[in-house]
């Protein structure tokens, strides 16, 4: 059964699939002979309509049936002169429609628990949460204080013979929240500048400190809570682990298809190296 | 540091409570009402200002590919969240992150360079192609005209236009969109830019090309099934109405022109792109699809011009006057390329046709080419990486147009956006009511409200935005049929990691007794102990700048500014629009960074030392 694992053994079952579809839905028109269906018209109608947002009149609709029998003539024609081999816009075309089909093909298979906990655990290093800090500040901004930094030490020293509570009776007011919900060191200089944040990160022992200096002014800081950097577990980032395998599985599917093809192949280099 | 601020208040709020007779009148405020449901940790229900940048370039664009940049849409958004990346000038790394971002590039010729140096690709043949791979500068320049060119004459090159590349291409960018798209911490769009530069004056030989650019913006991952291109059409008439065709399929987008100042005129034109008087049906499309325009930039600042704002001592701010042609004789011509003149032939319009064309918000972004690496004024390398990545380069006495234009390029820009949280959905509602200010890469922080009085909103008190958004509406808003004069409501905070504040402007445009737009300028808010002199003018603010260190400190100017300011020259009658410029105090401009790098003397015709600003999106006044 090892070989149904094989995705290059769903390519080839999928590409005999593409191959009946094929003459299945494109319903064998004799050599010389062109059939027009309602779903041609229907898929006229609607491409017209994508292009031009409205639908065809009739005698527009007439002239795309006619472009469209031509085109069929002259695809027909140029297939049996073989004007498709060695133009590379046809090469790349194909090349596309046959990376679609690989893509399609790794798209279809999901993860089993063991495969996911393999990747997870050789990519652990892609898997971490950021250090954080819950703390709550209060601000002395130097426009309206003489002396902002005495009077932060002052309110520090009364606040510090007090239960830490954050309240909006202390200090100036400023646009920044006085309660910080663990914020990493990112979003920490975002609002107060990076002076600020550098000091918060480096002195983070839990309780009072300060005066600390931001781009804003002077403040006093309580931190409640430091959580450090740490490894997530997996079922944290099972959503994440789930698209980055996927994403993974996609390339190596796409090369293993590539690597059996070419063992199909004998590659004669005949140019100088 | 001892700092008094005025909160100038033209008129005092008691004043004209007291003066009101009768039911108090009920003037109409009307505001895009499109709150949004909180969906991320980082909602505010009051607002809160992201910055951004909606306009960047990956080596997935042609002219950026020929100047060496090989970075792709993905690393321009790695870049933008404090990842280094790769620059042919070495590796780059913005000193603080962005909170969302679009990388944009050129719809014409998109992907296609890059098939120039894959040796399997029938492009790697193409004479054009070994001069792109050229290690050479000069072989670059000329390969960069070719192709230039046949844009500015709307001729695509038949061996480089290759649909099936171009649409390929764009569905990767949509998908690295997508990948790089984390809602609460960093919002990605995906759009491109429809790179419209008709060709002017009759040398053949010669790019002489006008820039009539704008970047298409898409909310989400429901996009175009291929951008519009410029070969499909260089009038923007055509663009929009293209445009109106995708809305009706369900895809949201917007247009955001940039760089009017090297438009010749044609930004704000008299007549349409086809030559017809401009009418209803053009200021409707104009007025739907383009709800915002971009002012500020590495190409310099759209808003003002020394020529059209002749009262205006700061309107000389990162001049860039140049048109895309290099070495051409006349500069873009100043009338109908600079936003502040279009606000006022826009109210015009709108009393004309009943649609203002010109009514939008203003943003700024960095236009660079180099996925990144121009915003900041202390870590800027340059446009193009590999034509301007070094000081050497940049500051180059060469006198070669093309070089000598690396000097007047500007360390900027940022969009400024007031939205709930870090959402596509809340973002792009906030541009669309254009409730959104330009930076000049600086991340102070603006409010500003239009209303009828603000009475009891107390700054001291925590609730007042909310206050301010019940009783007034946010720039971008609209006021309509007020007896009395409206009152505006301003709140600056600094950039924690900027400059402290000069000063705060309120600039109102009107249309004047004979129907032609008027423009004043008023002093509201400042720091330090200044008085207005005999002419109304407020002393400068003075400079803490160490010109051969490159230094700066924040022992002048205000932290934060605030007030409420009523219009006394007010008439009811008249349409009128309002928006706000701050200045910080001066700081080194990027080159005086450069300079000192080098050890040498900064350009003659380089300024020193710049005031770094932001500017509000307006709010209009309408009698009826």
């Amino acid at each position: 059964m090892k070989l149904l694992k094989d995705p290059f053994i769903h390519f080839l079952i999928l590409g005999l699939l593409v191959f009946i579809a094929n003459g299945v839905f494109n319903r064998g028109d004799r050599e010389e002979e062109i059939i027009i269906t309602q779903d041609d018209i229907s898929r006229l109608q609607s491409l017209y309509k994508q292009n031009w947002n409205r639908a065809p009149d009739s005698t527009t609709l007439n002239r795309l049936i006619d472009d469209f029998i031509d085109s069929e003539i002259l695809y027909r024609e140029a297939l049996r002169l073989n004007l498709d081999h060695n133009d590379e816009i046809v090469k790349r075309r194909l090349r596309q429609k046959f990376e679609f089909l690989a893509q399609d093909l790794a798209d279809l298979n999901d993860p089993d628990e063991s495969a996911l906990k393999d990747y997870y655990d050789a990519q652990i290093d892609q898997y971490k949460s950021e250090k954080t800090i819950t703390f709550f500040h209060y601000y002395f901004n130097p426009d309206r204080q003489e002396n902002p930094v005495d009077q932060a030490n002052l309110l520090l020293r009364q606040l510090e013979a007090m239960i830490p509570e954050p309240s909006s009776d202390y200090g100036d007011p400023i646009h920044i929240n006085s309660f910080q919900d663990k914020r990493s060191k990112w979003m920490v200089s975002r609002d107060f500048g990076m002076e600020f944040a550098n000091t918060l990160f480096l002195n983070d022992q839990p309780g009072w400190s300060g005066p600390i200096r931001s781009g804003l002014g002077i403040h006093i800081v309580y931190i409640s809570e430091v959580i450090q950097e740490r490894t997530l577990s997996l079922e944290e980032v099972s959503d994440q682990v789930l698209s980055d395998w996927k994403l993974a599985n996609r390339e190596a599917v796409n090369a293993n298809i590539l690597d059996n093809l070419r063992k199909k192949y004998t590659v004669i280099r005949s140019y100088e190296k | 540091m001892n700092i008094k601020i005025y909160l100038f208040l033209f008129i005092l709020l008691a004043a004209s409570c007291n003066q009101s007779t009768g039911p108090a009148q009920q003037p109409g405020l009307i505001s895009a009402d499109s709150k949004i449901e909180a969906t991320t940790d980082s909602y505010l229900s009051e607002r809160q200002a992201f910055f951004g940048d909606l306009h960047i370039h990956s080596g997935w664009s042609f002219d950026a590919f020929i100047y060496n940049v090989r970075t792709d849409p993905g690393d321009a958004y790695s870049y933008a969240r404090g990842i280094p990346i790769k620059s042919p000038a070495g590796t780059i790394k913005i000193k603080r992150p962005l909170d969302f971002a679009s990388v944009t590039d050129h719809s014409e010729y998109l992907g296609v360079m890059m098939q120039m140096i894959n040796p399997e690709s029938p492009l790697y043949q193409l004479d054009i192609a070994s001069k792109v791979r050229s290690p050479d500068r000069a072989q670059s320049i000329a390969a960069f005209g070719e192709v230039g060119t046949s844009i500015a004459s709307n001729v695509p090159l038949d061996q480089l236009y290759d649909p099936s590349i171009m649409s390929t291409t764009w569905e990767k960018a949509v998908e690295i969109a997508d990948d790089h798209y984390e809602p609460g911490v960093f919002t990605t769009f995906p759009g491109y830019e429809w790179t419209s530069s008709p060709r002017f004056g009759d040398d053949p030989e010669n790019l002489y090309a006008a820039n009539l650019h704008r970047n298409v913006i898409y909310r989400g991952n429901k996009v175009s099934s291929i951008p519009f291109s410029s070969f499909d059409s260089q009038d923007p008439e055509e663009l929009w109405k293209w445009m109106e065709g995708e809305k009706s399929k369900g895809i949201d987008l917007i247009a955001i022109p940039h760089n009017a100042n090297m438009s010749d005129g044609l930004m704000f034109p008299k007549e349409t792109f086809s030559g017809r008087p401009i009418d209803r049906n053009y200021a409707q499309l104009r007025h739907d699809n383009e709800p915002l325009q971009e002012v500020v930039q590495v190409k310099g600042q759209s808003m003002s011009h020394p020529l059209l704002q002749t009262n205006d001592e700061f309107a000389n701010f990162e001049i860039y006057a140049f048109t895309f042609a290099i070495g051409a004789p006349p500069p873009s011509r100043p009338e109908g390329s600079y936003v502040r003149e279009a606000f006022g032939t826009g109210l015009q319009m709108g009393e004309q046709f009943g649609v203002n064309p010109y009514k939008f918000g203003i943003i700024g972004s960095s236009d660079t080419h180099n996925s990144g690496g121009t915003i900041e004024e202390d870590n800027y390398s340059g446009k193009f990486g590999g034509l301007d990545g070094t000081p050497g380069q940049r500051l180059a006495s060469d006198s070669a147009d093309a070089v000598v234009r690396f000097k007047y390029m500007s360390a900027a820009g940022l969009a400024g956006v007031w939205a709930e949280e870090n959402t596509r959905e809340a973002i792009y509602k906030a541009l669309k009511r254009k409730e959104t200010f330009a930076t000049s890469g600086t991340r102070l922080q603006l409010r500003f409200f239009g209303g009828s009085d603000f009475r009891d909103l107390d700054f001291e008190d925590s609730d007042w935005v909310k206050k301010a958004y019940t009783q007034g509406v946010p720039m971008g808003g609209d006021l309509r049929d007020f007896n009395e004069a409206p009152a505006f409501l301003i709140w600056v905070a600094k950039d924690p990691d900027g400059a402290n504040l000069d000063r705060v402007q309120i600039i109102k445009a009107w249309i004047d007794q004979n129907g032609n737009p008027a423009e004043r300028t008023y002093d509201v808010l400042w720091s330090e102990d200044r008085e207005l002199d005999t002419n109304g003018d407020l002393p400068p603010v003075g400079s803490t700048v160490n010109v051969p260190d490159a230094s700066y400190t924040n022992s002048i100017g205000a932290v934060s500014l605030q007030g409420i300011w009523k219009d006394v020259d007010f008439d009811p009658a008249v349409p009128a629009l309002y928006f706000v410029r701050v200045l910080e105090i001066p700081t080194p401009r990027w080159s005086t960074f450069d300079a000192k790098e080098l050890g040498i003397e900064i350009p003659n015709t380089l300024d020193a030392t710049i005031q770094e600003r932001a500017w509000s999106s307006p709010i209009w006044y309408h009698p009826n």
